[in-house]
């Protein structure tokens, strides 16, 4: 777990990871007024401005399939194919994430998805650690 | 807000055009649209240029300046406007708008692009939030709609295929088209799986060309004897962003055609034909419901009765619509009016529309957190 901390978020705030919580998780944002719930965390709940204020909840480790794909052509550096899907989160969030450890063939809507947190190079070489997801 | 009419349109053929800029393209697309109207350069007073990804491809900027002076037309207001897929048909909203002031009594509106490569390959719309910096790809956000849509009501691959099937038919018809060929419900589902249940014939195909068309308020349209084709609605709206969004259509398209319908005081039920953006099959199967032409999860039965073909009850795509024409990103919300504009007039030849009288055109552009980030909608009226 320790190796995983030194490498940053894919994007700054979207996860909390070792040391600072022994167990990561991703991170979304609240807001304090209306309770709508974001991922990535904005700043500004777009529908109270300035009347609430969002606050950082962590997102559960488990959620459902809600839709899905997988890519068999594309251009990028990525190797082919791969698997990616909308989960829904008892948070009541539909967040974008890849998939791995699965069957392509026995993926459903619907399924029992947990996350998962790895390091991966992006194109330009920088080393970030990114979330999936994949069947429990 | 004043009538505004479409007096003067053109477009080149849709395809590869590697030996020409962009500049040539549009040029060709702006004197189509000046003969058509009868009018001369100088009497341009406003010009609007879409184009989306002039910047990222070929490392031009401010095109409209570009493309218009190659026939002439300047020292004017030039406005260059980058709306994703939309990028066209905004431009032609801001023309329609420019008139409809009463800022000005004739504006041109190009849209122009160029995204074939010989390498080919896919539409590169950059990183900027966290799906695609993760690895969203184009294909497959459509196809995250078309699993669900699968899933919510029960129809087959076979079902989604008949669209390509349709368009790629119209397309047949039309020589300004990109694909002429048809093609089988069987070679759809045969061709390589780009992104499941999206193959390469359920995708539209990377497209050079231009389209332009020229508004004028009534007064100069009565003068050019050209009082044919009156823009009823103009439409752009922009999507919600909420979380949890819909995976099985686009709310967005439900607003902004509830919003044109209102301002042309018509319904689905009076469109003699339409122009919708059919990037990929499952997008012009879920453009039957958020337009009003058929139930929620009951879009298949347009295509399975024919109501969609041509000589069928309500046309969609007699073009070939972005699966057979092409899509030239900033070219095509034009390419759609011109379309329209022909339609009307009764000048499109094997794939006319007997006694078209309303026209509909749908652009919907870009890709936000599950929603899309344009549409526009443009209502037009034979007189």
């Amino acid at each position: 777990m320790e190796k995983i901390n030194q490498v940053p978020p894919i994007l700054p705030g979207i996860m909390v990871l070792p040391p600072v919580s022994e167990k990561p998780y991703l991170v979304a944002g609240q807001c304090s007024n209306c309770g709508k719930t974001f991922f990535p965390k904005k700043e500004i709940c777009p529908s109270c401005f300035d009347k609430g204020e969002v606050r950082e909840i962590p997102l559960s480790q488990r959620g459902k399939l809600a839709t899905f794909t997988i890519v068999r052509r594309s251009l990028g550096a990525k190797k082919l194919p791969y698997a990616m899907g909308y989960i829904e989160t008892p948070e009541n969030l539909r967040i974008f994430a890849l998939l791995e450890d699965c069957d392509f063939d026995r993926l459903t809507i619907g399924m029992e998805m947990e996350v998962v947190f790895e390091e991966e190079e992006l194109e330009e070489g920088r080393k970030v650690t990114i979330y999936k997801f994949r069947p429990v | 807000m004043r009538d505004v009419y479409v007096v003067g349109v053109g477009m080149t053929p849709l395809g590869r055009h590697l030996d020409k800029r962009l500049r040539d393209l549009g040029k060709v697309a702006c004197f189509s649209a000046l003969k058509d109207a009868g009018l001369e350069p100088k009497d341009i007073q406003a010009g609007f240029c879409g184009n989306a990804l002039a910047p990222a491809i070929q490392g031009e900027t401010g095109v409209g300046q570009n493309v218009f002076w190659e026939v002439g037309i300047n020292k004017i207001p030039i406005l260059n406007i980058e709306n994703a897929c939309c990028s066209g048909s905004s431009a032609f909203r801001e023309a329609w708008l420019t008139v409809a002031s009463g800022l000005y009594d004739v504006a041109i509106a190009v849209g122009v692009e160029k995204t074939y490569t010989e390498k080919g390959g896919m539409l590169d719309i950059g990183k900027p939030d966290l799906d695609l910096m993760l690895g969203l790809v184009l294909p497959a956000y459509f196809a995250f709609v078309a699993n669900r849509y699968i899933q919510e009501f029960g129809i087959s691959k076979e079902d989604l295929a008949l669209v390509a099937v349709k368009n790629r038919f119209h397309g047949s018809l039309n020589p300004y088209s990109q694909f002429r060929q048809p093609v089988t419900v069987e070679e759809v589902i045969q061709s390589p799986m780009i992104s499941d249940p999206i193959t390469r014939l359920s995708c539209c195909p990377l497209s050079d060309g231009a389209a332009a068309a020229i508004l004028v308020s009534k007064e100069k349209a009565e003068k050019l004897g050209k009082k044919t084709v009156k823009v009823a609605a103009s439409i752009l709206q922009s999507g919600s962003y909420d979380n949890p969004m819909n995976l099985s259509n686009w709310d967005l398209n439900i607003r902004a055609s509830e919003e044109a319908y209102n301002r042309a005081g018509i319904g689905p039920e009076d469109i003699d034909l339409a122009e919708v953006h059919d990037c990929f099959t499952i997008s012009e199967l879920v453009h039957y419901e958020s337009l009003g032409f058929a139930k929620k999860g009951e879009g298949v039965r347009l295509l399975k009765d024919k109501s969609t073909y041509i000589g069928g009850k309500v046309p969609f795509n007699v073009s070939g619509g972005l699966l057979a024409k092409g899509h030239p990103v900033g070219c095509t919300g034009i390419a759609q009016i011109v379309e329209a504009v022909w339609q009307l007039r009764g000048e499109a030849n094997k794939r006319q529309v007997e006694n078209a009288r309303v026209a509909m055109t749908h652009t919907m552009g870009g890709v936000k957190e599950g929603d899309c980030k344009a549409v526009t909608i443009n209502i037009l009226k034979r007189e």
